[in-house]
């Protein structure tokens, strides 16, 4: 039970002058209960990645398996499976609703998978629950409703489906401090009840803060692939297109070369408190 | 999903290649002219020679021949049903024939002139747009248009219409892949039902294009405004320069289409 993609590559419009390489030789593990982060620069195939994961595009070498079944474009059901297994929020989620009513929004997912009338209500409700949505939002045309609002509509309408795994591609751009939060701990909680979930995000911090493996993109190749640490270890010895260091690491990572006895860390409560004992240590 | 990435009408591909750098008036008469010629000859043969003049500027251009192609790909339901209509619909000596319907000899040649004249009207058409950026296509049928400005005719305005959509072309495509996307991977089934179902199953990809398109168009409006677009007499960052090998390729042009059309009327007498 997994989603494996094994030596992943993907070329758009090939054997035309506008081939693009996007992806190259890509190998990820996504386990349900765990978290998994996608970082890199723009254009580095991160979107083009998150797409392969529920068959919306298709290798162009090697493979991608949702629990162990290969994903094809010639196998319509096998996709359609895949697709409700594996739910796919994309980048600006917001534009792709339609629906006159929040509740008919969310409930189009569910619906689309066959879901029964009688359970359809409590679903719905769980959902909009779930992301935050108040009760009396739900007769409310989406339209009407602000960026953030439509956000949770969108991402509450995947959820709704409940797929096992959650793919989410830069769901937090353009959010507040408080709807970031509010939805990381979200995440961080279907992840306790066993979903898989792969963020794609610009934030390193982030993915530090939360992920249990971080993949790197550079030019649609893994930079690097591991848990936290390990791709921070990486991270500081290199450079990488696009990846900026969070102020953290790069503190703990001056301190660290001028001699102290501390690790390099994204955790500022840690480093806080290492620096407080380390300087203790030198006053004495 | 992949049947978005097939449509080249409209769509610009850079290469420097001979046909790139021609000024975009020459090719538009150009292409004027090769579709008068084009509805001027009727022998089976010239069509032919249609199929080689293709041929040879598609490779003057540089394009693979399959993407030159592909431009008649939105087209080929037209292309069969002319065919069609003229199939069983055009009057003569009978070949075949079941109840009411009946094929025609005549049918028969003109099913095949009228899709192959429309057929070789569309990728013609579609190599000027290949080789042609919208701007410079904009721009010289603003010029080619500009006698009739006098006459009130909203030359500019009607370039820069041309430019907008053009431009919006390969932008809304994009749009409604990823629109489409997300709806697939919430689970709508464009490719099964019936005709009603299927249509219906469209609404929810329409309603947010349309959204996005009205949003793109009043943010452009918005854009222009800002930056004090005040219609015509705007000078070119690069003017258009009609050079002697324009005139040239142009002539020479038109001497094989003239000698296209001479073989034409020597093959039918
Ligand atoms: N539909 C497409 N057709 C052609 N090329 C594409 C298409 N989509 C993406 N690409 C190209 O593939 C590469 C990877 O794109 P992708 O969208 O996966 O990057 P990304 O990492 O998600 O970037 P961003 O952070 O900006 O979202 C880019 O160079 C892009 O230009
Ligand atoms: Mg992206």
């Amino acid at each position: 039970m997994s989603i494996r993609v094994t030596d992943l590559a993907h070329v758009y419009h090939q054997g035309t002058p506008l081939e693009r390489r996007a992806l190259d030789g890509v190998n990820l593990l996504v386990e349900p209960g765990s978290w998994v982060s996608v970082v890199g620069h723009t254009g580095s195939g991160k979107s083009t990645l998150a797409q392969h994961l529920n068959g919306l595009l298709f290798a162009t070498r090697g493979e991608v398996e949702v629990d162990g079944v290969p994903l094809r474009e010639d196998a319509p059901e096998i996709l359609r499976q895949a697709r409700k297994k594996v739910g796919l929020v994309f980048q600006y989620p917001e534009q792709q609703l339609f629906a006159e009513t929040v509740s008919e929004e969310i409930a189009f997912a569910p619906r689309n998978w066959g879901i029964s009338k009688e359970r359809l209500p409590e679903v719905v409700h769980a959902a909009a629950t779930r992301v935050g949505l108040e009760k009396a939002l739900l007769g409310v045309n989406p339209f009407n409703l602000s960026g953030g609002q439509k956000r949770r509509v969108a991402l509450a309408s995947v959820l709704a489906s409940e797929p096992d795994y959650l793919v989410l591609d830069e769901p937090t751009a353009g959010l507040d401090g408080k709807g970031k939060k509010e939805l990381l701990s979200l995440l961080s909680q279907l992840v306790r009840e066993g979903k898989g979930v792969v963020l794609v995000t610009h934030d390193l911090d982030t993915a530090l803060a939360h992920s249990h493996r971080i993949l790197v993109l550079e030019d649609g190749k893994v930079f690097a692939l591991g848990a936290p640490q390990e791709v921070l270890d990486a991270l500081a010895g290199a450079s990488v297109r696009g990846i900026v260091l969070p102020p953290v690491v790069e503190l703990s990572q001056g301190l660290k070369q001028r001699g102290w006895k501390v690790p390099i860390t994204p955790d500022a409560t840690t480093l806080y408190a290492l620096i407080a004992k380390e300087g203790k240590r030198c006053d004495s | 999903m992949r049947f978005l990435n097939h449509i080249t009408l409209g769509q610009y591909v850079p290469t420097d290649s001979p046909l790139h750098f021609l000024d975009p008036r020459c090719k538009i008469l150009g292409t004027l002219l090769v579709m008068t010629v084009l509805f001027l000859t009727r022998a089976p043969v010239s069509f032919l020679v249609w199929g080689l003049l293709l041929l040879a500027l598609t490779l003057l251009s540089r394009l693979s021949p399959g993407m030159v192609l592909r431009g008649a790909r939105p087209v080929l339901i037209l292309i069969v049903f002319t065919a069609f209509i003229h199939l069983f619909f055009t009057k003569g000596t009978p070949l075949w024939s079941w109840g009411v319907l009946s094929i025609t000899k005549e049918g028969v040649t003109a099913a095949l002139r009228m899709s192959s004249r429309l057929f070789f009207l569309v990728l013609f058409a579609g190599l000027l747009t290949l080789t042609t950026s919208p701007m410079e296509l904009a721009d010289g049928l603003e010029r080619l248009f500009s006698p009739l400005v006098p006459l009130g005719f909203p030359a500019h305005e009607m370039a820069m219409m041309m430019t907008i959509s053009l431009r919006f072309i390969p932008t809304l495509l994009d749009e409604t892949d990823r629109i489409f996307k997300a709806q697939l991977a919430r689970g709508a089934d464009l490719d099964r039902g019936g005709l009603i179902r299927r249509l219906r199953a469209f609404v929810p990809v329409l309603i947010p294009l349309f959204v996005i398109v009205f949003q793109r168009a009043e943010e452009l409006a918005v854009a222009m405004e800002a930056r004090c677009y005040r219609g015509a007499g705007r000078t070119r960052m690069h003017p258009l320069r009609w050079s002697r090998g324009d005139t040239a390729a142009l002539f020479m042009f038109t001497v094989v289409l003239g000698g296209v059309l001479g073989m034409d009327r020597w093959l039918l007498s």
